[in-house]
């Protein structure tokens, strides 16, 4: 194992993590499909910061792809409450408009530069990531894509360690909480907050489509097994590090697209977590009827 | 803080999809009283309680505790919604949910203290759960579960509580259980105000009621509010020009008040 | 551009892209229709990205882009997917958005495991397979047409035939199942449909905006009517248009997708109609809360005049008018204006008076309020302080029929709960 294979490794599992963890709450809050949203639709407002300033590291990116995200929630809200449009259409027509107007900005002013092509959109460019290392003073201290998911990251796990119990109540039992007077507002926009920067974050790397299946997989997966939420959080989390280690050493075996690897053994464990999971259902019915 | 009444509910309307659901709500009640609240399906139960807790916007009126606006006691007041309003998959344990009764708004991030899970295994124990306390929530019965959310709500330790069908789907022992529960608690001088289906079990242990359907027939104690011709009007299920008018309302997309109508 | 324009009508090669444009937007409104209506609109979202593996399979199959293997394969995984999505929600814990997401993404990540394999073997035909994801309508060859139309026929020759059980199934299952539809059977077949109109239409729109094609004509042609039969011709409409807008459009630069021009058609039809649409458009909507209000207006107006009258003022001026009722000033004078113009009020020098026609509204208006209060009182149990804020509101929507009813359930009153006389 090289030293490009640690960094682009080091990269894959900042991500896994930070989206294994948000997306515990998206599945228990029923609010996948939002999540799915949102993670195509900050696609414009990565291609216009991109436009504006011209390099990827700018905070911009960051900030105007994020405000996408949120805004993407207040665009379905819209479509949902005030035009009347039932749940599932405005969400589904919100993120195709989204993802297509990002596609075609792409198309129209890019000009097939390598940087953002169509390609990278979908699926990400993680297994070249370690191209790009960040050097200072002849020490590598990591890579472009590293150092952007890096402080996600850190945001993302401080905000679940200490904002435990709202997120806790929240997903439980949301109209029980707001009879306590704790603000779901405040809670709902900063979660959905924290999931489009690390979508977009992520966006580069794993690309569009397989962002959603580090949101889901995993915490699907912990959600069969686990009976406490401090438990699910934590497999959801090696649930994705396996999938990680796993999906690159056989992308490498295979020669076959690493970030598709990863969401792939992440299905091939949640397929095995279905299976004991049924299997000892019906070892506890059989045992019932004794 | 000697108010007469617990709750204050005035010239209350709410609408939903336009379709007015509440109308013109208007009662006291009182405090350290069992109080039932009974209507026929659609008949706004649950809509009352819920814009009693603020969860939901008024067309007219207001709703007051102890004299005062909810947000100002709020630590007084308990709310126990439908025991379906949860999904009962979700990855907790009995100890988990009740522990939530301490949760306050403004300090969610701090941890909970002794005191906190010292309270909150003292509410298990009173509803009789306390073998229970590890175990996940989908592997309780029914009423199980309505005790978990008991306990929760008394873990808050309010003056007040608020509960919607508490004894729906619920086994007899755990009934029992509950309304054994419930007296102590008035006992103890709080107040129970219940949305209930059952009229059986109403005239034996509630005190006062409230009988509804979209507008007020009739509230006060038991027996007197008890009548036939009450029960008929309130479950009598007569057309009247009420419904008509509320057909008529959500056709034309009618505003339920006007604008810039005051009422006294 | 004109030239352009032209260009596609004459052209071959554009008529054939076009033609087989049109027949896949058209399809996709008739089935979209459906799906919108049962909201599994998502679920076709999943069955878009989970074909992609179909596709390939197909392709690795044959080592050639025929489109009956590429579909075939594409039908079978859809099959799959939405059996998928089935057991997931009804056998586990996982709520269906989990696991139309999960096996969204998991079957799409196989498919570009596929793709990266597919794209190492230096076979020549692989290179359109990319095209799948975004669409690319030119690559379109005859023989795909072909296969469209047929396929096309078929769909809508189901929809015609099975017309009638598809309406119970989407607007009221139970009453459905209670008289004997087969609803398993009919839920298979509208999946399958779906499942074949995404096996085609991907070629257009590629797999991540199918999903587009089918949910926006199908939400757009619902805030048209309320019929099913006309709703699926305008989603049939909508989506051909918006097709072939769409591909027009993507030839304003060379390789450009086709997939997002076709969805940013769809999205300008549907946001038009969302706002303008009648009855249920925003405009609409806005434009009858206007009208309710200026009748609410023009009403309680009249019957300030009217008590103004009882009160033995029958000149009224501003000032009068403004110590029995605190309105506006602005408003004030531009509704007065307006009565007097509909022939309610006359005005001398500074003063209005109500006319014949307006006294005769004032006092309906009245009476439909008095005779609402008393109403209230006798046979609502409402008491007294609390009447006047309904019969504030319920006075402006009194029909003749329900004052009808009034008068004779209350017997001809004289007099409301405040002993005002009531006018006859």
């Amino acid at each position: 194992m090289g030293m490009n294979d640690i960094l682009t490794l080091i990269t894959a599992l900042l991500i896994a993590w930070s989206c294994s963890l948000l997306g515990c709450f998206l599945v228990l809050r029923k609010v996948v499909m939002v999540g799915d949203a949102i993670s195509h639709s900050v696609l414009p407002g990565i291609v216009i910061a991109y436009l504006i300033s011209t390099k990827f590291d700018s905070i911009f990116i960051l900030i105007g792809a994020a405000v996408f995200g949120v805004f993407t929630t207040f665009i379905i809200d819209f479509f949902h409450k005030k035009l009347k449009l039932q749940e599932d259409a405005s969400i589904g027509i919100t993120f195709t408009w989204l993802f297509a107007l990002g596609v075609i900005l792409i198309a129209l002013f890019t000009d097939g530069n390598a940087d953002l092509d169509q390609d990278c959109v979908l699926f990400g460019e993680l297994g070249t990531s370690f191209l790009d290392k960040i050097i200072y003073e002849g020490r590598v201290y990591g890579t472009r894509s590293m150092l952007m998911i890096l402080p996600v990251f850190i945001i993302v796990i401080l905000f679940v360690i200490f904002g435990f119990k709202g997120l806790q109540i929240m997903s439980f039992h949301e109209e029980y909480a707001k009879s306590k007077g704790i603000n779901i507002s405040f809670w709902h926009y900063t979660f959905m907050s924290l999931v489009s920067i690390t979508t977009v974050m992520s966006f580069e790397s794993v690309g569009a489509i397989l962002v959603v299946g580090l949101l889901v997989i995993p915490p699907a997966t912990a959600y069969l097994l686990v009976t406490k939420l401090p438990s699910m959080l934590f497999v959801s989390c090696i649930v994705s590090s396996i999938a990680c280690f796993l999906g690159y050493y056989l992308s490498f075996k295979l020669d076959v697209s690493l970030s598709s690897m990863i969401i792939v053994t992440a299905g091939i464990m949640f397929v095995i977590a279905l299976i004991i999971k049924k299997i000892s259902s019906n070892l506890q019915v059989k045992s019932n009827i004794k | 803080m000697n108010q007469k009444n617990s709750i204050e509910v005035h010239n209350l309307s709410v609408a939903y999809n336009k379709i007015p659901v509440l109308w013109d709500i208007d009662f006291e009640l009182p405090q350290g009283k069992i109080i039932g609240i009974v209507g026929p399906n659609g008949s706004g139960k649950s809509t009352l309680l819920k814009a009693i807790m603020g969860l939901i916007p008024l067309s007219s009126g207001y709703t007051k505790i102890y004299d005062k606006e909810l947000n100002l006691v709020r630590e007084r007041v308990a709310y126990v919604p439908q025991r379906e309003s949860v999904d009962w998959n979700f990855p907790a344990t009995v100890e988990d949910v009740v522990r939530m009764g301490r949760y306050k708004p403004g300090k969610l991030f701090n941890r909970l203290s002794a005191i906190d899970k010292e309270l909150a295994t003292e509410a298990i124990e009173k509803v009789k759960l306390t073998q229970y306390k590890d175990r996940q929530i989908a592997q309780l019965s029914g009423g199980q579960q309505q005790r978990v959310f008991l306990a929760r709500a008394l873990a808050q330790g309010a003056d007040i509580y608020i509960m919607d069908e508490p004894f729906v789907g619920v086994d007899v022992a755990t009934e029992k259980t509950i309304l054994d529960l419930l007296i102590a608690m008035k006992n103890e001088g709080k107040t129970v105000v219940i949305v209930h289906h059952d009229l059986q079990t109403v005239s034996d242990s509630f005190d006062y009621l409230v009988l509804l359907n979209t507008r007020l027939i009739a509230h006060g104690p038991t027996k007197e509010v008890l009548t036939d011709e009450n029960l008929q009007a309130t479950y009598g299920g007569q057309l009247n020009l009420l419904t008509k008018l509320q057909n008529i309302i959500k056709e034309k997309d009618f505003p339920i008040r006007e604008k810039g109508f005051d009422d006294k | 551009m004109i030239e352009g324009i032209t260009y596609f009508f004459t052209d071959p090669i554009a008529q054939k892209v076009i033609l087989g444009i049109a027949i896949i937007g058209a399809v996709s409104g008739i089935v979209g229709t459906f799906s919108f209506l049962r909201k599994k609109t998502l679920i076709a979202d999943a069955i878009s990205h989970s074909v992609l593996p179909g596709i390939c399979l197909g392709f690795m199959f044959v080592g050639t882009k025929d489109p009956i293997v590429l579909m075939a394969g594409a039908l079978v995984i859809g099959w799959i997917s939405v059996w998928l999505i089935d057991y997931l929600s009804s056998s586990t814990k996982l709520s269906e958005d989990t696991a139309i997401a999960l096996v969204s993404t998991l079957f799409f990540a196989i498919g570009s495991v596929l793709l990266s394999v597919i794209s190492k073997s230096q076979n020549a035909e692989q290179t359109g397979l990319k095209n799948f994801l975004f669409g690319k309508a030119a690559t379109m060859t005859t023989f795909d047409i072909q296969v469209f139309t047929v396929t096309s026929i078929v769909i809508i020759l189901i929809v015609i035939v099975f017309f009638k059980p598809f309406q119970l199934v989407c607007f009221n299952n139970e009453f459905a199942k209670s008289i004997g539809v087969k609803v398993k059977f009919i839920e298979f077949l509208l999946s399958t449909l779906t499942v074949m109109t995404v096996a085609i239409g991907i070629q257009a729109v590629g797999v991540v905006l199918m999903s587009a094609l089918l949910i926006a004509p199908a939400a757009s042609a619902r805030y048209w009517t309320n019929r099913l039969s006309i709703m699926v011709v305008l989603a049939a409409l909508f989506g051909m248009f918006s097709s072939v807008i769409g591909v027009m459009l993507s030839t304003m630069k060379n390789n450009m997708p086709t997939g997002p021009w076709i969805v940013f058609a769809l999205f300008t039809f549907t946001l038009l109609t969302l706002l303008f649409a009648p009855k249920k458009g925003w405009f609409s909507i806005k434009r009858r809360n206007n009208s309710n209000q200026k009748k609410i207006t023009e009403e309680n107006l009249l019957k300030t005049f009217y008590q103004l009258k009882e009160d033995g003022n029958s000149e009224v001026s501003f000032h009068d008018f403004l110590e029995k009722r605190a309105v506006d000033t602005h408003s004030l004078e531009r509704d007065l204006k307006r009565m007097v113009k509909n022939g309610f009020l006359t005005k001398k020098n500074k003063t209005f008076t109500l006319t014949e026609s307006g006294k005769t509204e004032a006092a309906r208006i009245l009476r439909s309020h008095r005779l609402w209060e008393l109403y209230l009182t006798k046979r609502m149990n409402f008491k007294e302080d609390h009447i006047h804020g309904t019969a504030e509101t319920i006075e402006h929507l009194i029909t003749p029929e329900i004052e009808q009813q009034l008068l004779k359930e209350l017997d001809f009153p004289r007099s409301d709960p405040h002993n005002k006389e009531i006018p006859y």
